[in-house]
């Protein structure tokens, strides 16, 4: 397993999604279910306005496209509770997704299986 | 504005950040005005007063997420001034200009690759749906091509890994120096790959002056006119993307000023303020804001330097100059041209710094006696940068004033936005493939519009022309 976090997705990534079977993208998640979700993700068949916004579709794409990548992609968003700009803690119950999040994917990646939960933890 | 039509396009696609683009027609369709708005608001000269000015190489890089590198090498330029330091170890020098020279290469191996090569590979008026790089990646005559892109792009991003410490965001350049040398496994690595670097640029530059040799009838007058040139050059009159002094020539080559230390920027460069757009226009101060405009970049460094100190790239430059008999290249979608034989250039200077055992050494940084001003420039990939700061006695920082490149271009761009709907949109039928012209106009300057705030999603554009009273007379969507 090879982790990497990184400020914002580049291009270049496609050549290290193109190494590996399974891609998960973990984020902070403004919406969407708590205190997690997973997602099957579609490479993309066409890319954004700009390459400041590259979409983990996108990615996905590039690597099918340039490398032949023919792998999963999966994103986990990990619902977030306050985006305060100058507060750089995590609240308690961010604190909980995330702790719930990390389980979720250890548990699955040992298995070697990722599916989405269902129905989705609380 | 009674009895005039609108179109806007927002966001102006595949360039780097948030721009806007409007276009008055009258009631029979002729253009009466058009702009390249900036609407974006960077702010960073006034969020860094008070701040120590040793974070400041670390802290200015942050308004941006694709040309992080040249802010923070700037930076640190210019307070190598104020901490008195004029010349930097032979290692500190060297371990910058490596991580300068993969900067300008994976940004300019983005811009050709990622946003330009659909627009030459599929032409203009082709199905947006496919005239991406995903559409580059698809089509097998063109997938090698866009996977050398991704590859060139990802060795520059790690030559800034191996020397910035952090891809996007790095922390080596510090006032006086640097913080490390290259580490024998990141040597050996790099070299490695390099010669296959290099091949690869040739190639590119090969099918980017073939595209426009076959092309010249067409993109010979595409968004062009005569203009101005600056950048910065070194003392001998080599093309020097690092360090050197201001010079500017006219539209014909005539020198209008040359070794001008970067401590006198402001007296030969002055800004003014337009109220449309956050971006200011810069313009040389003897000339005026009328006629004093300039391109920077990659065209404006072919015409100013007089000569390029690696073989291969020395070669381009000639072949290059001869399109203008060795006068200036005033050929707007020229550029890409130019902007191929600086990523030849980085690639020669990448192996010879490799090559350099001084690129190992132990000298990071150089000393010397508190100054209370520094002016950093150096010629970022999209054109000449400037930094300059005064620091108190507290060693915070009083004032900063930026010049970006992309300011430096603002008339230029908004030149060619006027040339190209003069030319194809004035009288004419709206359509997708002459707006994505106005936008090639653009894209040949490879602005980078200050933008790290649009990180996800996809924003749709959507052109609509509204008549006088506001009703939607034609309207066209991506």
């Amino acid at each position: 397993m090879f982790v990497q976090a990184g400020y914002q997705f580049d291009p270049e990534d496609a050549f290290l999604v193109a190494q590996n079977p399974v891609v998960v993208f973990v984020d902070a998640a403004a919406e969407g279910p708590a205190p997690f979700f997973l997602r099957r993700l579609e490479p993309a068949r066409n890319t954004g306005f700009s390459t400041h916004a590259l979409t983990p579709e996108i990615v996905l794409g590039l690597a099918r496209d340039c490398f032949g990548w023919q792998g999963e992609g999966w994103v986990l968003g990990i619902r977030g509770c306050s985006f305060e700009p100058f507060v750089e803690r995590l609240t308690p119950e961010a604190e909980a997704h995330l702790e719930a999040a990390r389980a979720f994917l250890e548990a699955a990646l040992r298995e070697g299986v990722l599916t989405a939960p269902s129905p989705l933890p609380e | 504005m009674s009895g005039l039509n609108r179109i806007v396009i927002e966001p102006v696609t595949r360039v780097e950040g948030h721009g806007k683009v409007t276009i008055l027609l009258d009631n029979a369709g002729r253009v009466q005005q058009t702009r390249l708005h900036i609407v974006e608001f960077r702010g960073f000269e006034r969020f860094i007063q008070g701040r120590p000015y040793w974070e400041v190489p670390v802290l200015v890089q942050r308004l941006c997420g694709i040309c992080p590198v040249s802010h923070h090498l700037a930076a640190a330029k210019a307070m190598d001034k104020v901490v008195g330091v004029d010349r930097l170890t032979a290692t500190g020098e060297k371990m910058r200009r490596l991580m300068h020279y993969g900067q300008v290469l994976q940004s300019h191996a983005l811009h050709f690759f990622h946003l330009v090569s659909p627009d030459l590979l599929f032409g203009f008026d082709a199905d947006p749906a496919i005239r991406n790089v995903v559409g580059v990646a698809k089509d097998p005559r063109f997938s090698e091509l866009a996977v050398h892109g991704v590859l060139l792009r990802k060795y520059g991003q790690e030559i800034i890994l191996a020397t910035a410490g952090k891809k996007i965001h790095g922390t080596g350049a510090i006032p006086g120096g640097i913080n490390k040398c290259l580490s024998a496994e990141d040597q050996a690595r790099f070299q490695a790959d390099i010669d296959q670097m290099i091949g690869w640029s040739v190639d590119t530059l090969a099918l980017c002056k073939q595209y426009t040799r076959s092309h010249m009838d067409e993109l010979a007058d595409f968004g062009s006119f005569p203009s101005n040139h600056l950048s910065i050059v070194r003392a001998d009159g080599a093309m020097d993307l690092y360090d050197g002094l201001l010079r500017a020539i006219d539209a014909q080559g005539k020198v209008i000023f040359d070794k001008v230390e970067p401590e006198a920027y402001h007296e030969v460069i002055r800004e003014e303020v337009r109220p449309w757009s956050y971006m200011k226009f810069p313009f040389i101060r003897a000339l005026g804001p009328e006629t004093g405009w300039y391109r920077v970049g990659p065209l404006a460094r072919l015409n100013t330097c007089d000569f390029i100190d690696t073989p291969l790239a020395e070669a381009e430059r000639q072949e290059f100059k001869a399109l203008a008999g060795g006068r200036p290249v005033n050929v707007t979608m020229a550029y890409h041209w130019a902007r191929l034989i600086e990523v030849l250039h980085c690639t020669e200077k990448i192996r010879d710094l490799l090559a350099d055992p001084d690129i190992r050494g132990t000298d990071l940084v150089a000393t010397g006696s508190r100054r209370p001003e520094g002016v950093g420039i150096l010629e970022a990939p999209r054109g000449t940068l400037f930094h300059h700061y005064r620091v108190n006695d507290l060693d915070q920082v009083e004032m900063a004033n930026l010049i970006v490149s992309t300011t430096n271009n603002n008339e230029p761009m908004n030149q060619a936005v006027h040339k190209v709907a003069m030319d194809y949109l004035d009288g004419k039928t709206l359509t997708e493939g002459v707006l994505n012209r106005i936008e090639v106009a653009i894209r040949a300057y490879d602005p980078c519009l200050s933008c790290a705030t649009h990180a996800l999603g996809r924003m749709p554009l959507v052109v609509e022309r509204r008549d006088a009273s506001g009703q939607i007379v034609d309207r066209i969507g991506r």
